[in-house]
């Protein structure tokens, strides 16, 4: 069904569009004109303090949330005009650390990302499992399929959400913080696997993080919200600089370059006794 | 393969319980009986007691089992809780409601051929899932135990509703709503079976076309909206789908309770969360355990029966204390 | 906020459709198949009955499903034929010893059938068991306990049906007359407001849980007949009255019915001395009070005219006579 709407999105320059968004719930305003182009095949992130509204971008983008006005176009055709069916085909999304206590095993999580592919009555093919067995091969995980998802770690379970949105077979990837929770190792698995899948398949990646290194290390685009508004976009280096920072969290960080890369990485400001700024 | 030899022996338990269960009572019968349904005249003593009373009552148990076992995991999946049923959460009082209402005014009428009885009993369900789901909305965060008070705030509200019209009532709609309030299978003759059926089997129906949905509503709105699920709408048809369950069922048997917390918890326990098998093994668990259940309930006693739901409640209220606990253990 | 737009409720695939005409023929088919079932009841159930007008001898085994029913039998003099009782049975100490096939609403249909009955008596207000009966294909007759009228009538109903229409006759005449001796006795005298109160806890020191006789059951007339009216006018059958219910009310007199023996008169005097804390009621204060002991106080069967006879007794201190005929015999346990 959704075949049709793919067609015309071939040569489009932007997967995402957000122009003009704005979302008030009661007197808060969540989002303020909130616009952002998301180009084709590249890693965007979206950073900003907590309430910053990062999160709910992410939900009119999934059609969760209905902006009050503005307009969302996920591959040229805006949001609303989608089925359910046929987003889900554009669009993958990787929510925040899956609650513990989901108990599916790892295979069955992971073919539920299938669910736009499939028939009813829990029809299932078996081309449809192959697409999952390669999901979890790239994630590292085909070892897991029988294991239930709460006997894993935060990091595994983080990787399987990724395969089942891999699995999902859709160009634009959606994650919401991917390494919150994690400790430093599982962090650093799921980001290097990020990387990996956008450089082998190409697909778009947008993601709320707070992990600026990585923001600055692996991504080509970054945005900077605060209040529900954008304030800062640009290259990962042109927006994660001392100012923009500053401008965002309103906290001073010191920049220093990677020693392989030469990009921006983000470090603490030594503060002298008296708490001000040496 | 492991799996699917215990789905085998769930169809050989289903079979036994519907081919021994009739066998057993008080007076015992020979199998020459198969030979003679539809017999007319009390002369043939044992096949009337056969086919007039232990089948009608072992399927209406059975189906009872099915729809009250399916409600249950439909609660548990869409509400993300382990003690989410029709029951705990005040469903099956609004049903039982419509009912008791229904008596007192002493109505009768019917829609192409559905009696007025199990559209008041729907109308009650539908009327209690939409006060329940609207606290849920409400209170914003659906935390167990903010859903589980809700469920028995209104649960009590119906009960009380319900006493107070048996306290207008004449004798004999008090005796008839007493009666069935205890849950009542001991009437079943051919024609409850055949009104109940329709409604236990559209439910179940929908239910087993809707488990993927289930299977991604377990896990989170979000989630299952994001995998091309219209949440909205699938919820809306699951809740049909149990009100249709729970009224057809409430309407001929009465409220009998715990059913939709034991035989989905026992089927999670063996065959795992998956709804492409939990639904297909809990729907026939349900019916298994009911009918053993309604099998003890009149064979325990020699003079009379107890009614079914004395003995799914005994069963079920330590389970229901056992899971409790077990499940506060890990938040 | 509205969460989850992108409605297509309505938008159904192939399979839901498959589902929603799955759902529309399981209904008519059963509806169909309930047709059927019906039809077939009916034939047998009209077989039955053809069956029971060839036999045109009268019903050999009976079965009284509630305890004034199987009182009624046994005054009739059927009790040779009764076979089965209700579960509450205690009078006459015959019946007692009977099979039991249940209480009031939940019947052993099975041990029902091996019991072999040609017929059982019922009560109107247990109907909701009659059509189970009628499928099984057990005759049914159900009698009306709730009214004075409908005692009397029950027993030419129950006489009709096994042949012994002379005796119920005398019974019959025998409950008129006495009801007519009674009404004149109290004639010309005032008409108290009486409470006859069917409930009470006793294992506290004052009467509480108070239920009594309001718009339904037979004591209602039989006050009537024994020259009072009752304190409670209001449309409930068998109301639960707080204190303050109570002193609304302030009945004359105050009859207290309780369900077991007293077995002395010191524990009547307990039982009337709990009464002493409601002494802002008039019939408190002038010790109108009485208290009527016994089971048969709450059976509208053959000994419900002692009731009658302790009403007005309590009432107007009228004592009438009781010819001694059969129900004064049958109430002396003195059956044939």
């Amino acid at each position: 069904m959704g075949d049709y709407l793919k067609a015309g999105s071939g040569d489009l320059e932007y997967s995402i569009l957000v122009e003009g968004v704005s979302l008030s719930i009661g007197r808060s305003r969540l989002l303020d004109d909130v616009s952002l182009k998301v180009k084709r095949g590249s890693m965007t992130a979206i950073l900003g303090a907590n309430g910053a509204g990062k999160t709910t971008v992410l939900k009119c983008l999934l059609g969760l949330v209905k902006p009050s006005s503005g307009r969302v176009e996920v591959n040229g055709r805006d949001v609303n005009l989608y089925s359910r069916v046929d987003l889900a085909r554009e669009l993958a999304y990787v929510p925040q650390l899956l609650n513990a206590s989901v108990s599916f095993t790892v295979l069955d999580f992971v073919m539920m990302g299938r669910y736009a592919y499939e028939g009813g009555f829990g029809y299932q093919d078996k081309e449809g499992e192959g697409v999952a067995m390669d999901a979890l091969q790239r994630v590292d995980m085909s070892k897991f399929i029988d294991r239930k998802l709460h006997t894993l770690s935060g990091g595994e379970r983080q990787k399987v959400c990724l395969a089942a949105a891999l699995a999902q077979e859709s160009e634009i990837l959606i994650l919401d913080e991917p390494s919150a929770h994690l400790d430093p190792r599982q962090s650093e698995e799921v980001h290097r696997l990020l990387a990996g899948v956008a450089e082998s398949s190409g697909l778009t990646i947008l993601t709320v993080t707070h992990d600026l290194n990585w923001a600055a290390m692996d991504y080509d685009y970054v945005f900077g919200m605060k209040d529900g508004r954008v304030v800062a976009e640009g290259l990962a280096s042109e927006v994660i600089t001392c100012d923009g920072l500053r401008a965002l969290f309103g906290v001073d960080f010191t920049i220093v370059p990677h020693p392989d890369t030469e990009r921006g990485m983000v470090v603490p400001t030594v503060r002298n006794r008296e708490g001000g700024i040496s | 393969m492991k799996g699917n030899v215990k789905i085998w022996c769930l169809i050989i338990l289903a079979l036994v319980t519907v081919f021994v269960t009739p066998w057993l009572g008080e007076r015992s019968i020979g199998f020459d009986v198969l030979a003679r349904p539809f017999t007319m005249g009390v002369d043939d003593l044992d096949a009337v007691i056969f086919w007039q009373i232990r089948v009608p009552r072992l399927l209406l148990a059975f189906l009872a089992g099915v729809g009250l076992s399916l409600g249950g995991v439909v609660f548990q999946a869409m509400f993300r809780n382990a003690l989410a049923t029709p029951f705990t959460l005040g469903v099956a009082g609004g049903a039982s409601f419509g009912v008791a209402l229904w008596v007192q005014l002493g109505l009768s009428f019917s829609i192409l051929g559905i009696g007025g009885i199990s559209l008041a009993a729907m109308g009650g369900a539908v009327f209690s899932i939409l006060l329940l789901y609207g606290l849920v909305r409400a209170s914003g965060k659906s935390s167990p135990m903010t859903m589980l008070l809700g469920g028995v705030a209104i649960s009590f509200f119906f009960s009380s509703l319900i006493m107070l019209l048996q306290y207008l009532m004449d004798i004999g709609d008090s005796f008839r709503v007493i009666h069935w309030l205890m849950g009542d299978i001991g009437r079943a003759n051919l024609d409850s079976v055949l009104q109940v059926f329709p409604f236990v089997a559209s439910g179940g129906l929908i239910v087993m076309y809707l488990r993927r949905e289930l299977n991604l509503l377990s896990v989170s709105d979000e989630i299952a909206a994001s995998r091309g699920v219209n949440v909205d709408g699938v919820r809306v048809v699951l809740f049909f789908a149990v009100s249709l369950m729970v009224a057809g069922i409430i309407t001929v048997c009465g409220p009998i309770g715990f059913v939709g917390i034991m035989a989905p918890h026992m089927c999670r326990l063996v065959f795992g969360a998956n709804h492409r098998v939990l639904v297909p093994t809990s729907l026939i668990f349900g019916g298994v355990f009911l009918t053993w259940c309604d099998t003890l309930a009149r064979t325990v006693s020699v003079s009379s029966e107890i009614p079914v739901g004395i003995v799914t409640a005994l069963l079920g209220g330590p389970f229901f204390l056992w899971l409790l606990f077990k499940h506060g253990e890990r938040h | 906020m509205k969460l989850f737009v992108n409605k297509s409720l309505f938008r159904l695939s192939s399979g839901g459709w498959f589902v929603v005409v799955c759902v529309l023929v399981l209904f008519v088919l059963s509806h169909l198949g309930r047709s059927w079932v019906r039809g077939w009841s009916a034939e047998q159930a009209a077989m039955y009955a053809e069956k029971r007008s060839d036999a045109g001898q009268f019903p050999e085994r009976l079965v009284g499903l509630s305890p004034s029913n199987v009182e009624t039998l046994f005054a009739l003099g059927l009790g040779d034929k009764v076979v089965g009782v209700n579960r509450y049975t205690s009078y006459p100490a015959a019946a007692a010893d009977l099979p039991k096939i249940g209480g009031m609403v939940d019947v052993d249909f099975e041990q029902m059938l091996i019991l072999k009955p040609d017929y059982v008596v019922l009560l109107e207000s247990q109907r909701s068991l009659v059509q189970k009966f009628e499928e099984i294909g057990i005759k049914t007759l159900s009698v009306n306990h709730e009214s004075v009228e409908g005692i009397v009538s029950s027993f030419s109903e129950i006489a009709k049906l096994c042949g012994n229409e002379e005796r119920a006759a005398a019974i019959c005449d025998e409950i008129r007359e006495h009801i007519e001796r009674v009404r004149e006795s109290v004639e010309g005298r005032g008409r108290p407001r009486v409470l006859i109160c069917i409930h009470h806890s006793t294992d506290v020191s004052q009467p509480e849980q108070i239920i009594v006789c309001g718009s339904g059951g037979y004591h209602r007339e039989l006050l009537e007949i024994a020259g009072g009216v009752n304190a409670y006018d209001g449309p409930v059958a068998f109301p639960k009255l707080s204190r303050e219910n109570l002193i609304n009310l302030n009945p004359d007199i105050i009859i207290d019915l309780v369900n077991k023996k007293v077995v002395n008169e010191r524990s009547r005097d307990e039982l009337k001395g709990l009464w002493n804390v409601y002494g802002e009621l008039d019939a408190v204060k002038n010790r109108r009070v009485v208290i009527a002991d016994g089971a048969e106080h709450f059976l509208p069967g053959p000994r419900f005219l002692k009731t009658l006879d302790v009403f007005s007794e309590g009432i107007h201190g009228v004592k009438v006579e009781r010819k001694s005929t059969i129900l004064k015999h049958f109430e002396e346990g003195d059956i044939e």
